[in-house]
């Protein structure tokens, strides 16, 4: 589905990404399981766990369009206190330094935080763009 | 497959339903969450693990009272050491089965019986304001006890 130039995937749906998303630029920070980052660490809920995104649409506590997106945080801090709080998302936090070919981006803050749910085009390979990596628990 | 959590296993929730409308955090998809039981009590829901073979999702329930909900939401009190003392001495596992989309499994339990290294990292504090619907009921009735809040509580 191509749109505002963007190759998005086939099974978003229409206006996903939102109007309101731009294209990405600028550092963010993501949690992620690898060191190297893997493909696997790029996965949206939607595409990793369909009934997991299929109940969260149905119960109301996101949209399709928003389980297709990766969340990321614009401050580093906002994504370590994530890992912390839930180590099962993983212990490590990814730089990434994203610009237009990289997708859209949304500011969805959640509590005044620097939450933002990003749209990778189709193909798109987010590894090549993960500059560096933390491991809050290297042990 | 998640690893099995010892304890009381309930036949089902203390309240009616577990709902998804009051999230507190989100990455990812929802991580926290303020559950009700049917005479107002609170609980706090929070994401553990979930296993993508079995399609299985589990949340830790914490029942919380609303000086106790502050006092984590807050940072005053770090959120491993609210699951390790519990104000009423238990917390819930809660097992989702995502084929049905129905609860699989309730057990109630101790902060002790869970993976430790799935519990929140001793300094983990949370910056989450109250939910709107429970900043009146703090503002009006509750926040004249606030200082009793650690009572009791090693630190």
């Amino acid at each position: 589905m191509v749109s505002d130039g963007y190759n998005w995937p086939a099974d978003f749906p229409p206006n996903c990404p939102p109007g309101a998303a731009l294209p990405a630029d600028g550092v963010f920070y993501r949690i992620i399981k690898s060191d190297p980052p893997g493909p696997d660490d790029f996965v949206s809920q939607y595409h990793q766990n369909r009934r997991l995104a299929d109940r969260n649409i149905r119960q109301g506590s996101a949209t399709q369009c928003e389980t297709m997106g990766l969340s990321v945080f614009a401050n580093e801090n906002d994504a370590a206190d994530r890992a912390r709080r839930y180590p099962g998302i993983g212990s490590r936090i990814a730089c990434l330094t994203l610009g237009p070919a990289s997708g859209k981006i949304l500011a969805t803050p959640r509590a005044d935080n620097s939450h933002h749910t990003w749209w990778l085009p189709d193909g798109y390979d987010a590894t090549q763009i993960a500059a560096a990596v933390s491991n809050l628990h290297p042990n | 497959m998640l690893p099995e959590i010892k304890g009381a296993r309930l036949p089902n929730l203390p309240w009616r339903d577990f709902a998804f409308d009051e999230v507190l955090d989100y990455y990812d998809g929802p991580r926290m969450l303020l559950e009700r039981g049917l005479d107002g009590e609170l609980y706090l829901a929070w994401w553990n693990d979930t296993d993508t073979d079995t399609d299985t999702e589990r949340w830790l329930c914490l029942p919380v009272s609303l000086p106790r909900l502050h006092a984590v939401l807050s940072g005053q009190m770090p959120a491993r050491q609210a699951m390790r003392h519990p104000e009423d001495g238990y917390l819930l596992a809660v097992d989702f089965d995502l084929h049905t989309g129905a609860i699989a499994r309730v057990v109630k339990t101790t902060a002790d019986a869970i993976p430790q290294n799935s519990l929140p990292h001793p300094d983990a504090r949370l910056n989450i304001p109250l939910p709107p619907s429970a900043q009146a009921q703090w503002a009006d009735t509750v926040a004249p006890r606030k200082s009793a809040v650690f009572a009791g509580v090693p630190m």
